[in-house]
């Protein structure tokens, strides 16, 4: 045998066995599209309810929830988002109940818990919020894999770029995906109710 | 005869009013100047402790001419400016238009959640249903128009949730 044919035979079983491992690998993330991710993504925080209490990850184990990042003045997607959320929770009736909705503010600097507080009034009385010390976020985002950018708009005024996804977690805190923006209503609510039963 | 044209001109006139008057009490306008058209115009409900706000609508330009609307103002805040609401890269963004909103002969431009919208910051006050609140567009060719854009309860009529998501 030459070299070239041991080349040749190496990459072919090389293709061979990608090829059969992605065989068995892939119905179950195509039929599951809530399978666990390998990809950890959470672990520890620790912030301040708007209700003013300290919250850390064990608050929130025993149920599902759906976490998403925003501010208080922020006047389009924020509140578009937190109504799409309002909207979810009726079209999934009673089990809307076992959900967690969690608004995770990324502007420490403005908003207080007394201003989360009074922002969520308008929306769904389970949601709830949390805000924090800039570096009590910054170790959250970190673990958490959230991004948030303060952009100066002139003055003193600012607007703050935020990931747009809604995180889900299972009711032991994994992460098993997020809801994405701009997909539909039906898919955003198989995703729910897969996460919740 | 001379008193005759003039009744003639105060009724036309009166008739004028009339229509004006009435149709800036109604919801979302649509107002009008020159060849541009603004309707389903509406701002939605600020949420306690938010100072920022944002109005929804629809720019029609039906004359033969391009137009570019170059400023919005509102005394009700601070701050007043169109924007443009994006997802790049799973983050949402906001971002100026600095160089104006073209609005090309015959065309529309639809300003609604999730996408370009009016953007108030520094709000003076609350925003509640039933509100209006005054905001001046101007345009290149058009001129200057007030609109008093109603403010609507949060979700009355937001594409988000009446449609199911929403789009750029």
């Amino acid at each position: 045998m030459t070299l070239s044919r041991v080349r040749y035979f190496l990459w072919t079983l090389v293709a061979v066995v990608s090829a059969t491992t992605a065989l068995f690998m892939l119905p179950q993330y195509a039929i599951d599209g809530s399978q666990k991710s390998d990809v950890i993504i959470g672990g520890s925080f620790s912030m301040t309810s708007h209700l003013g209490q300290p919250v850390t990850e064990q608050d929130y184990i025993g149920q599902p929830m759906a976490m998403f990042f925003g501010f208080t003045n922020c006047p389009d997607i924020c509140p578009t988002t937190l109504l799409r959320m309002t909207d979810l929770m009726k079209k999934l009736g009673p089990d809307a109940d076992k959900l967690q909705v969690v608004l995770v503010s990324v502007d420490p600097e403005r908003d207080t818990p007394e201003i989360l507080k009074s922002y969520l009034e308008q929306f769904d009385p389970r949601f709830s919020a949390m805000t924090g010390t800039p570096e009590q976020l910054a170790a959250f985002a970190k673990g958490y894999r959230f991004v948030y950018k303060k952009v100066l708009l002139g003055g003193v005024n600012y607007t703050m770029d935020h990931s747009a996804g809604v995180y889900l977690y299972d009711a032991e805190g994994a992460f098993v995906g997020t809801l994405d923006p701009h997909e539909k209503d039906d898919v955003a609510l198989g995703k729910l109710n897969k996460l919740m039963n | 005869m001379n008193v005759f044209r003039k009744t003639l001109w105060c009724v036309a006139l009166l008739g004028t009013w009339t229509t004006v008057a009435f149709a800036e009490v109604k919801n979302g306008g649509p107002w009008k100047i020159e060849g541009i058209l603004i309707e389903q115009a509406w701002a939605r409900v600020v949420p306690g402790g938010s100072h920022s706000g944002a109005v929804y609508l629809t720019i029609h330009n039906t004359s033969l001419t391009d137009d570019l609307l170059l400023a919005v103002d509102s005394v009700a805040a601070r701050e007043t400016a169109v924007h443009q609401s994006v997802v790049e890269d799973d983050i949402a963004k906001m971002k100026p238009m600095p160089f104006g909103v073209d609005v090309k002969s015959g065309a529309e431009v639809i300003m609604k959640p999730g996408s370009m919208h009016i953007m108030l910051t520094g709000l003076t006050g609350a925003l509640q249903p039933g509100d209006q609140l005054p905001v001046t567009m101007v345009f290149r060719e058009a001129g200057k128009l007030e609109l008093d854009v109603p403010v609507l309860p949060l979700g009355a009529i937001d594409p988000a949730v009446s449609h199911g998501g929403h789009t750029q």
